[in-house]
């Protein structure tokens, strides 16, 4: 069975009550902690360990697996629509899906619900475009304010945080790279024409 | 910030870096923000309500040492204000008293910090948006709620002393044992040492191998330390070590910037040197700067000279007081036996209830 840990030291606490707040002295770091257990560490949440899948071949007039066609279907996948044994289906939340599109949909990461990560392009191009405004890597402006209007433009229309949905940050870093741009080829423009006056 | 999206609803967080907590149907959301200043990914866990066996937090001591450095922060400011005659200065340092001012202000009205974290069967995650208690107490109610609900409710009081019994201890995802980089730590140190005793030796050897193996040294340092520290900050270190870390990291910042100082001043006065001499510099520019600052002796850069010192110095400090608790931490770790876990008894009046 399980035991519920210290916070700090990672050693198993002296339990006291299920299902309610109590407080607890851990006996190697002496530290309290303030806990809450539930049924499900002592294993009364229903859950137990799985079932073993179902694999029976199918009858004469039974749908087989798509996946596996000596199995039979017992299962629809609600993305895509296949008939699917239990070895191929996986229960995620409220839906079954295939473990094929558990996989596609997890890497693409439009579904909320299905998302694993994302990279946040607009934070990635707002920090391109602020690099050089730090006064130790100026130089590194020629690089990274084109790259900062790029990325922006590029990930327009990729998956956004749904933290912070909007578009403002990619806005701000096309302003900052173009600016920075132009400031550089005025720099250039100007020290040309001085060099040719001279 | 939206409290509501989809089927989620907003619990704890903030948008910066650390992440977000949002209730769904059936599961808890984490949205991990990992980064610095800015966070450049997201990573979304789940934890189904049914699967979590305890929550607990607790309040942390970093909330006084916080209160304890911007005051010092802020004292120091204002007595050097106070005292300063020169108006630059005098303003200079009243603005930072009065920055220092309002975060200590703010620090103290979001109240003391904790650490929260979810145990399930297969992992231990710490809730990193959690670490303000009073926060934390309003989540840990409501995640308990949701819990209860999924789970059912069960009231079990344990009883009698159980015995003693390895811990089937779950996988502690996201908590890393010390001891698993506690060996990059410990070359980082010894690295700073290196570089350390370099730096002493170096106004006294104006060479370019020794310049050049004090920077390698140096970097190296510096760079295995930080990635310690980084892959350490959610371990229980030594608050001790942690502090030397961290020191250890900013000192090598400081030595960077004092490196970059140095070049500039080099080249400036390379370039200088040049003009003095009717000759335009074109090629090979950094290689004779990097000569000059390898040939530079307390004659021509007295100040540098005393300023690497200096750095040498603290480097051997740092090196020195960091090592032994490693060394310790390192055998301790090694030699520890299995955390021991008492088994619980259940007493029920419900002859029907599973007993273990």
């Amino acid at each position: 069975m399980a035991a519920a840990l210290c916070v700090f030291c990672n050693r198993a606490l002296p339990m006291r009550r299920i299902g309610q707040e109590f407080e607890a002295t851990c006996t190697g770091c002496r530290r309290t902690s303030r806990n809450v257990l539930l049924p499900a560490l002592l294993g009364l949440n229903g859950g137990g360990p799985p079932t073993l899948p179902d694999e029976t071949p199918p009858g004469p007039g039974e749908a087989a697996c798509f996946y596996s066609s000596t199995r039979r279907a017992t299962k629809e996948c609600q993305h895509c629509g296949v008939l699917m044994s239990d070895v191929w289906a996986a229960q995620w939340g409220q839906t079954t899906v295939c473990l094929k599109c558990l996989e596609h949909l997890r890497q693409k990461g439009s579904d909320l619900q299905f998302r694993e990560s994302l990279v946040l392009w607009d934070n990635v191009a707002l920090s391109l475009a602020l690099v050089p405004l730090s006064l130790v890597f100026w130089f590194m402006a020629v690089i990274s304010a084109p790259s900062a209007v790029l990325v922006s433009l590029w990930h327009w229309n990729s998956p956004r945080s749904m933290v912070t949905p909007r578009r403002w940050r990619l806005v701000l870093a096309i302003l900052l790279g173009l600016l920075q741009i132009a400031g550089g080829v005025g720099l250039v423009l100007a020290l040309w024409f001085k060099g040719r006056r001279a | 910030m939206k409290k509501q999206i989809g089927d989620y609803k907003f619990l704890a967080g903030s948008t910066r870096i650390g992440g977000t907590l949002w209730e769904g149907p059936d599961h808890l959301l984490y949205l991990e923000r990992p980064g610095f200043a800015l966070a450049f990914s997201e990573t979304f866990k789940r934890l189904d309500y049914k699967n979590i066996q305890c929550i607990s937090y607790a309040p942390t001591r970093t909330g006084r040492w916080t209160t304890a450095w911007i005051s010092t922060l802020l004292l120091g400011a204002a007595f050097g204000g106070s005292f300063t005659e020169a108006l630059p200065g005098r303003v200079t340092l009243w603005v930072v008293a009065g920055v220092s001012g309002l975060g200590l202000l703010i620090h103290l009205l979001k109240g003391p910090t904790c650490l929260c974290r979810v145990q399930t069967a297969v992992q231990v995650l710490q809730l990193m948006p959690l670490r303000r208690l009073r926060p934390t107490q309003r989540f840990v109610q409501r995640l308990a709620e949701l819990c209860r609900l999924h789970q059912g409710e069960a009231s079990l009081e344990m009883v009698a002393p159980p015995p003693l019994r390895p811990a089937t201890s779950p996988d502690l995802a996201g908590l890393h044992s010390p001891v698993s980089v506690v060996g990059v730590i410990r070359t980082g140190l010894l690295l700073l040492l290196v570089a350390g005793a370099l730096l002493l030796i170096r106004p006294f050897a104006p060479q370019p191998a020794v310049f050049a193996v004090t920077i390698v040294a140096e970097v190296a340092a510096g760079i295995l330390l930080l990635s310690g520290l980084a892959r350490n900050w959610r371990a229980r270190l030594p608050g001790m070590l942690k502090g030397i870390l961290c020191g250890a990291n900013l000192h090598s910042l400081l030595t960077l910037l004092a490196g970059f100082s140095l070049w500039v001043y080099g080249t400036l006065t390379v370039a200088q040197s040049h003009v003095s001499q009717g000759k335009i510099m074109v090629a090979n520019q950094e290689w004779e700067v990097f000569r000059w600052l390898c040939q530079a002796g307390f004659a021509e850069l007295e100040w540098a000279m005393w300023l690497l010192l200096g750095m040498g110095g603290v480097n051997l400090i740092l090196g020195l007081l960091g090592l032994p608790i490693a060394w310790r931490l390192e055998a301790s770790t090694a030699s520890a036996p299995p955390a021991l876990a008492r088994q619980p008894q259940v007493s029920t009046s419900d002859p029907a209830a599973p007993h273990e």
